[in-house]
């Protein structure tokens, strides 16, 4: 690999990093184990990028290694209670690849939508993703029960996501939530 | 969306879905707005942790730095006459709102940017002639760590963490870039940093996404190992230029490089050569 092709990919896995990130920990829920596969993907990608057709899309050839990584991840695990079908993994990776194209826009809107959140919910998001808490820590940091925290987040996501919706029409047409 | 839907994807999204509900959900799945609404749930999840996790350094970095830089607009000592009262109001308020700009101007021009935090140091003496850290100390883009002895983790804003072993000297350059001038480092890059440089006096490793350890002595000659992933030695030639064909060494591989033949050389991988804090 030339070295103005090396820094070629490292411009467009930054864009498509957000997009593989999420297919993946969809799949892979701990987020630590999603990195490790994330990481797979990238070397992977690395020694055949010369294969890379520029004219498709680099997202939606980078969720192809994904799913392979995601796959070989599970055989080697195969006893992780709560696994998808294959049949799943793949579908999954289609819908992801029809999200590609958004995932830019979600997540400047995102990053506008957040600043306006405020008090509670400004809070309960700030523990579970800034500290990465569980709700039952959450609940003991902002007393409140466990149950009253996974409905405050749930209400925060639907809000942040109705933002979204807002500034990005196309994210999910149709949806009424 | 289905109410039962949300809940399922919601308890997903938290590892909190029971057994049954795991099942329920893998079945509805299979049908494809139910796989959109999740895939985008996910999308903004994922998102979020990202965006929030990472807010969530800077604004630590953002706030010591403030404290450190405090520049205030003093507005103590402005006595306004009795009879002209209300014009010395007007006056104050638009003197405090011209030196606020005037400041959040000049602050903002000249604040410098941090650009990683040591976050952790364990039995380190550095060289007091140079910057002294202490545990969670911002570095800016410039300064140099000059370890004498012991190990010190830094975490780099753009998410990679390198762990220095004294003697080692080390110039932060930016969130990705950071130029060893001597000693030994062990770098992990997360994904979100691939291309993450480390600067060597006739080369730079770029990572792809890993964690390796780069031992660099007094003749410049290095090793470099490494554990994980990919890495790409690019190494420059005697005029200065990069070598067209930068070498990548993968997880398991290691190499030498002599300083005066330049040319990179296969040495036995040493899983012992990682460098961790004690």
């Amino acid at each position: 690999m030339k070295f103005q092709r090396s820094e070629r990919f490292v411009v467009l896995w930054t864009a498509a990093q957000p997009t593989i990130a999420a297919y993946i920990r969809t799949l892979v829920p701990d987020f630590q184990q999603a990195e490790e596969v994330l990481q797979r993907v990238a070397v992977r990608m690395v020694r055949k990028f010369d294969e890379y057709d520029p004219t498709r899309s680099f997202a939606g050839w980078a969720i192809g290694f994904a799913k392979k990584e995601v796959l070989y991840y599970r055989r080697q695990r195969a006893t992780d209670k709560h696994r998808f079908s294959d049949a799943v993994v793949e579908q999954l990776s289609d819908t992801f690849q029809q999200l590609v194209e958004e995932a830019d826009p979600v997540r400047e809107a995102l990053a506008r939508c957040v600043e306006q959140l405020e008090g509670r919910s400004k809070l309960v998001i700030e523990l579970r993703y800034g500290h990465n808490l569980t709700s039952a820590k959450i609940a003991e940091k902002m007393d409140l029960s466990a149950g009253a925290v996974r409905m405050l987040l749930s209400r925060v996501r639907l809000l942040l996501k109705e933002c979204i919706e807002r500034r990005v029409p196309d994210l999910n047409p149709g949806s009424s939530n | 969306m289905t109410p039962e839907l949300n809940s399922l994807i919601e308890d997903h999204l938290d590892g909190e879905l029971t057994d049954a509900g795991f099942d329920a959900l893998s079945n509805a799945l299979y049908e494809e707005g139910a796989r959109r609404e999740f895939a985008v749930k996910w999308m903004i999840h994922s998102l979020l942790h990202d965006l929030v996790s990472q807010r969530h350094f800077e604004a630590n970095t953002l706030a010591e730095m403030t404290a450190a830089n405090d520049t205030r607009v003093n507005g103590a000592g402005v006595v306004a006459p009795r009879s002209r009262f209300w014009i010395g109001i007007v006056s104050l308020a638009v003197v405090l709102l011209v030196s606020a700009t005037a400041g959040m101007f000049v602050y903002h021009s000249f604040r410098p940017s941090a650009v990683a935090m040591l976050t952790q140091t364990a039995n380190c003496r550095w060289d007091e002639a140079g910057k002294v850290p202490v545990d969670g100390a911002l570095l800016k883009a410039g300064d140099t760590l000059h370890l004498l002895e012991g190990h010190a983790l830094v975490t780099f804003t753009s998410g990679a963490r390198m762990v220095l072993e004294g003697p080692t000297e080390l110039v932060l350059e930016s969130p990705s870039v950071a130029t060893l001038s001597g000693g030994a480092v062990n770098g992990r890059v997360p994904s979100q940093a691939v291309g993450f440089e480390v600067k060597l006096p006739f080369g730079t490793v770029v990572d792809l996404g890993t964690e390796f350890a780069i031992r660099l002595r007094p003749d410049h000659s290095f090793n470099v190992q490494v554990f994980e992933g990919m890495v790409e030695l690019r190494l420059l030639n005697r005029e200065g230029h990069f070598d067209e064909s930068p070498l990548r060494i993968s997880r398991g591989v290691a190499v030498k490089v002599d300083a005066q033949l330049r040319q990179p050389e296969s040495i036995a991988y040493d899983e012992g050569q990682r460098i961790v804090m004690p």
